[in-house]
């Protein structure tokens, strides 16, 4: 967290750049999905896009060691829900009709 | 009594009390959100396995949530904007972002009304063969005749198929043993609700007079009445909670057995949009129940020609690419020749299957669609009362103590990120994928 | 000398810096922010709906004991006599919809407010030295969304359908279609039970939110990492397991009401066939299908087995503090503890689908949870074991709350015992939703928890009251209990074993093939004794079962007894540290005021300093600075910004 005003404008230009790299990116998203099906690529600009807020927006390039394990924590339950129920899907007792 | 580091943070740590506690509010948001994703995910990957359910594509508009997009990504810009003046201590200038981001907040709920809406007014009937229509201007209004006998649950009965009565309600007879006894009375809730307790009362007594103990199990539970003329009922198919083509049952299980209406043959669909075949039991689609219910406003039976024209190339096209022949849009506004086409169709009730507006009870895609963005303009608005009390309600604690007002519009904005960040995800998934 | 000054501070006079005027009574009693008061909210609040979750219980035990025989009449007072048959019998409905709302109403309402809500917030800013909560207008939040949550799934009882019956699971599609014989589906037991859950999840999150916020950055001065009390390093993993584990399930709710009340299909599967109540309401159910019933059950229990642990951890966390008090000496393995505490709670995260070993999942997925599974019991024999070793050399205190703690470690540790061959899918193919279940997960939790949580209210209550609980009643109170906790559990699992599904509402009298195996041959000892020499069968252990019930129910009357007597007419405490022990809490006066401390207070050794070779008495309490007490975690002046870690 800056303290002066210089800095602060500083940090000022860089949401604003930030801000339009985001906009930029949307485009993007929809000009892919309309030359591709990939559901990969979508995804992974995405992901980009939240890293991008999650990071400057929301200073997590700059927090305390507490949230990053807080958050670390969180990250790695979410795959656990995410990627053990599919895997559940996948692999069943008897191969579905 | 002060609580310890409420703004200044405690040295170790780094932290003031707040920024843990939003944090830890966003992991719990995460795992919600991820919850539904995973839901998602699941539902989606599960549906491949289907053979009559395919993944519905391009039903939303993507301008719509193109714009939505960009709204919140704006407004996310915005509010960090507002709280680097906050920093600077330029309350106007606060005041000026906060605004903009609260104008944000509610352009993106209007456009999701106008979405919704669209969704509410569209509606879809499989048939009894698992074809589907699309289209417009639904009614599903039964008109049943010739009612004489009805039966009723004691304990649930609520009086609403007397309201559903055409014209004058006529005077009925309780049944009992087959034939018609006692006066004939108005029914209604509370003289049905005065026969059960004396029909109790007498069961009670006798049942005491014996020695017996007395459970309320042993109550009367279904009553039946004649009316003393035949009578018809109008309702909506919503209204029932079972519809037959010779007995109608009500919601609170009254039972009115009496003929459809020759009025009300079927569900109508007053403008269709589409013509879903590829599920359809029929070996070939062209014998698929469809056709036999459509009404082509005068142009003879273009549209079976139309669909064997098209479905002719389609299959051309598939054999070329190596996939499956696409019958979902045999029938859209934008095949050529069908602008000016204009169908409606009847679809007798036995023959229907399901009909709903484009809402969750369609398909698992319309349910995780509206949950999904449901929940996250609920996150929306929450955020937005909250942001906009910290623009516009704070004077007093900017002037008490500025950097405390400053630490809460942090906290208010790192919420109104991760509701963008959600966003983020969920217009290229639902949209677009 | 331990102990602060004798002063008996009534609640708002505690406090020295905002010389306000005396609350009025709805804000001292009933809309209060202070951690102590909500701690009372949720204990006594809980303390009922125990009561209740207790009282729906014992119908069904009769049911199960004396299917062909009328409700007593003692029990027949508190329900509505519409839901008993003709000749006043327990049904099956009824039997159901009691065993959905006592495996909720246990859980959701009773053990986890007792256990975090009321504990957590009593003890756990007094243990670290904080005057409150760091939120503490959320945590008056929190207990109002826990209120109306219980009260909805209290007025669920007086609906038309009755209360939820679908399992304290509530597992799709029954639980969807179950009561969609009722006119307004908004007023049906089991819409109620989805958001009542709504709320206390929402109660759970909030408390979460606050309990970690204030361990991390409300600890005073010299309270380190690793000088906490053991209870506080078990509320904080209990805390996180609340905060990331309910989601998920606030998730299954939403998604389950959308399938009931917008005929959604999340959790049906494409062409199910519905049969209303035997009425020609059969045929395929008129929506879109397309759901899975497993999705459901991914998201219930990737929540409720880390909701498990959340019901263990605060009881451990109690005895943690009960047995070293009582034994004069440190507990074994401090530090074996607080890491095996979080191994545990981050393990908990991975093992839920021990519960779906019979959905149909492959060896893939099998294998992994079995595997964690296993795994997870290694941190929960390190604690134990660590607790059981710390006796070894100990000048043991038979308190009451010492009593209660003690039996604790083994009924706790038997419980744990018979989760391990459940791990294995082989063998749960068996055991899966028998009695053997149910009995191991209330060894766990009746002997269990539950003692644990007695210990702490016996514990506790001198600071909290100023008085001292009657020491002969609590004998009478825990001995029968005792007792009676194995007499009614101990069975289940020989039950189970021979095959006794659970939810049985008559006992098994329709499965003859199971029940009619014997236990002991007629003219043995035992069936001598017993049943006039007549063969005692499996089904006979109902009985015995039953029997134990009434016998643990009267002995909770010298409990709640003693309890209230106390509140006026308790022995009182000779001073603020009756019990002579060694953590922060014991600092502040009895009864403490507002922001709790009447200095502030600082933190010089390590939580258990019993028995210190050199010291004159043979305890010496953490705010206590004496000869040789140091403050940790201060190598910098408290003003330099920015410090990373701790």
């Amino acid at each position: 967290m800056a303290d002066t005003p210089e800095e602060i404008r500083k940090h000022l230009k860089a949401y604003w750049k930030v801000g339009g790299a985001l906009l930029i990116c949307t485009f993007l998203t929809v000009v892919v999905a309309e030359i591709t099906p990939s559901i990969t690529i979508g995804l992974a600009i995405a992901a980009f896009k939240a890293g991008l807020v999650a990071m400057i927006f929301m200073h997590l390039n700059s927090e305390k060691p507490m949230i990053y394990k807080i958050m670390g924590y969180t990250f790695f339950f979410f795959l656990g829900l995410m990627f053990l129920t599919i895997l559940a899907l996948y692999d069943p007792l008897v191969s579905r009709g | 009594m002060q609580i310890p580091y409420e703004v200044k943070p405690r040295p170790d740590t780094g932290l003031w009390n707040a920024k843990i506690g939003i944090w830890l509010f966003l992991a719990s948001e995460v795992m919600l959100f991820g919850g539904l994703f995973s839901g998602y995910v699941f539902l989606r990957l599960g549906s491949a396995g289907e053979p009559d359910y395919f993944w519905p594509h391009g039903e939303l508009s993507v301008p719509f949530g193109f714009v939505n997009t960009i709204i919140l990504i704006l407004s996310s810009v915005f509010v960090v904007v507002a709280w680097l003046q906050l920093k600077l201590r330029d309350y106007k200038k606060f005041q000026l972002w906060m605004g903009l981001v609260v104008l944000c907040a509610a352009v993106f709920l209007v456009n999701k009304g106008f979405e919704y809406s669209a969704k509410f007014k569209h509606y879809g009937i499989k048939l009894s063969d698992n074809s589907i229509v699309h289209g417009h201007g639904i009614d599903d209004t039964i008109r049943y005749e010739g009612i004489t006998e009805v039966n009723i649950d004691v304990i649930r009965f609520n009086g609403e198929f007397l309201d559903r009565i055409v014209g004058e309600k006529p005077k009925f007879r309780q049944v009992k043993g087959g034939e018609p006894v006692g006066e004939p009375f108005d029914l209604s809730v509370r003289s049905v609700g005065k026969l059960a307790s004396e029909i109790d009362a007498a069961r009670r007594a006798e049942v005491e007079a014996a020695g017996g103990k007395w459970y309320p199990a042993k109550g009367v539970r279904q009553l039946s009445f004649v009316a003393e003329r035949a009578f018809s009922i109008e309702i909506s198919r919503g209204d029932l909670r079972q519809q037959m083509p010779d007995a109608a049952k009500f919601k609170d299980q009254s039972l009115l057995k009496g003929d459809i209406s020759a009025e009300t043959p079927g569900l109508k669909l007053a403008e269709l949009d589409k013509i879903d075949l590829r599920a359809t039991d029929a070996d070939d689609p062209i014998d698929s129940l469809v056709w036999g219910f459509l009404d082509e406003h005068g142009h003879d039976g273009h549209a079976k020609e139309h669909f064997v024209e098209h479905r002719e190339r389609l299959e051309q096209e598939a054999a070329e690419k190596g996939h499956e022949a696409d019958f979902s849009k045999v029938f859209s506004q934008d095949v050529e020749h069908s602008k000016e086409y204009h169908a409606s169709i009847v679809v007798p009730w036995e023959h229907v299957r399901l009909y709903s507006n484009f809402t969750p009870k369609w398909n698992t895609y319309y349910a995780i669609y509206f949950t999904l963005t449901g929940l996250h303009g609920l996150h929306v608005l929450l955020g937005a009362v909250v942001l906009f009390y910290f623009g516009f309600m704070s004077k007093k604690l900017y002037e008490k103590d500025p950097e405390h007002l400053a630490n809460r519009v942090e906290v208010g904005g790192l919420f109104w990120h991760f509701v963008d960040l959600v966003w983020i995800f969920l217009f290229p998934i639902l949209y677009l994928m | 000398m331990a102990g602060a000054t004798t002063a008996d501070a009534d609640l708002h006079h505690g406090d020295h810096d905002d010389h306000h005027h005396e609350l009025p009574w709805w804000k001292k009693w009933v809309f209060s922010t202070d951690h102590k008061v909500i701690g009372y909210q949720y204990g006594i609040t809980a303390l009922i709906f125990l009561f209740i979750g207790f009282y729906l219980m014992m119908v069904m035990r009769w049911s199960i004991a004396h299917p062909d025989k009328e409700l007593p009449g003692i029990l027949q007072a508190f329900l509505n006599k519409s839901w008993l048959n003709e000749e006043g019998q327990v049904t099956g409905d009824l039997y159901n919809m009691f065993g959905a709302m006592h495996g909720t109403i246990m859980v959701f309402l009773g053990i986890v407010p007792l256990a975090f809500g009321a504990f957590g917030n009593f003890v756990t800013p007094l243990q670290i030295g904080a005057p409150d909560m760091a939120f503490p207008r959320l945590n008056m939040a929190s207990y109002w969304a826990y209120f109306a949550g219980g009260l909805i799934m209290l007025a669920s009882f007086f609906l038309p359908s009755g209360a939820a019956e679908a399992g304290w699971t509530m597992y799709s599609p029954f639980a969807t279609t179950a009561q969609v014989d009722e006119p307004n589906l908004w007023f049906t037991g089991q819409t109620f039970w989805l958001f009542g859950m709504v709320m206390l999840i929402t109660s759970s999150l909030l408390g979460a939110v606050n309990f970690i916020t204030t361990i991390i950055n409300l600890r005073c001065r010299g309270m380190t990492w690793m000088r906490l009390p053991f209870f506080v390093w078990a509320m904080l993993v209990t805390g996180f397991l609340l905060l990331l584990a309910f989601p998920p399930l606030e998730v299954a709710a939403l998604m389950q009401l959308m399938d009931r009340m917008t005929g959604a299909s999340f959790f049906i599967p494409t062409g199910l066939n519905f049969t209303g109540a035997g009425t020609a309401d059969a045929g395929v159910m008129a929506v879109s299908g397309g759901g899975s019933p497993l999705l459901y059950q991914h998201l219930f229990w990737f929540l409720a087995h880390p909701e498990v642990y959340v019901l263990i951890l605060p009881a451990i966390a109690i005895v943690g503090e009960i047995i070293p008090n009582n034994i004069r000496k440190p507990i074994w393995g401090y530090k074996s503890m607080v890491y095996a505490v979080m191994v545990l709670g981050f393990l908990s995260f991975i093992v839920w689908a021990h519960h779906m070993y019979l959905t149909g999942m492959g060896n893939v997925v099998s294998t992994f949870f079995q595997a964690t599974t296993v795994i997870i019991s290694i941190p929960s024999v390190i604690l134990l074991t660590c607790l059981f070793i710390s006796l070894w050399g100990g000048s043991i205190r038979f308190t009451v709350p010492m009593l209660w703690a003690l039996a604790f470690l083994p009924m706790f540790g038997f419980g744990g015992l018979t989760g391990l061959p459940l791990a294995f899918n082989l063998i749960d193919l068996h055991l899966h939703d028998t009695y053997y279940v149910i009995g191991h997960f209330h060894y766990i939790v009746a002997p269990g928890t539950i003692f644990g949580l007695f210990a702490g209210i016996y514990y506790w209550f001198p600071k909290a009251t100023g008085r001292m609980m009657g020491n002969k009643l609590g004998h009478l109170h825990f001995w029968p209990s005792l007792v009676a906790m194995n007499g009614i559990f101990l069975p289940m699992f020989i039950q189970g074993m021979a095959g006794f599904h659970r939810r049985w509402y008559d006992g098994g009298a329709n499965f003859d093939e199971i029940t009619s195996r014997v236990l002991f041959h007629e003219g043995s000892l035992w069936a001598n004794l017993f049943n006039k020499g007549e063969t005692i069968t499996m089904l006979h252990l109902n009985e015995v079962m039953t029997f134990f019930v009434w016998v643990l129910a009267i002995a909770q009357a010298p409990f709640i007894f003693n309890f209230f007597w106390s509140l006026f007419k308790g022995r009182p405490a000779e001073d603020d540290n009756p019990w002579r022990a060694t953590t922060l809490e014991w600092a502040a006066p009895n009864r403490p005021g507002h922001g709790n401390f009447l200095e502030e207070p600082v933190v010089y050794r390590g939580p258990y300093e019993y028995s210190v070779p050199g010291h004159e008495d043979d305890f010496t309490p953490q705010f206590e600075r004496g000869s040789d007490g140091v403050i940790l975690g201060e190598e910098e002046p408290p003003d330099a910004a920015d410090k990373g870690g701790h």
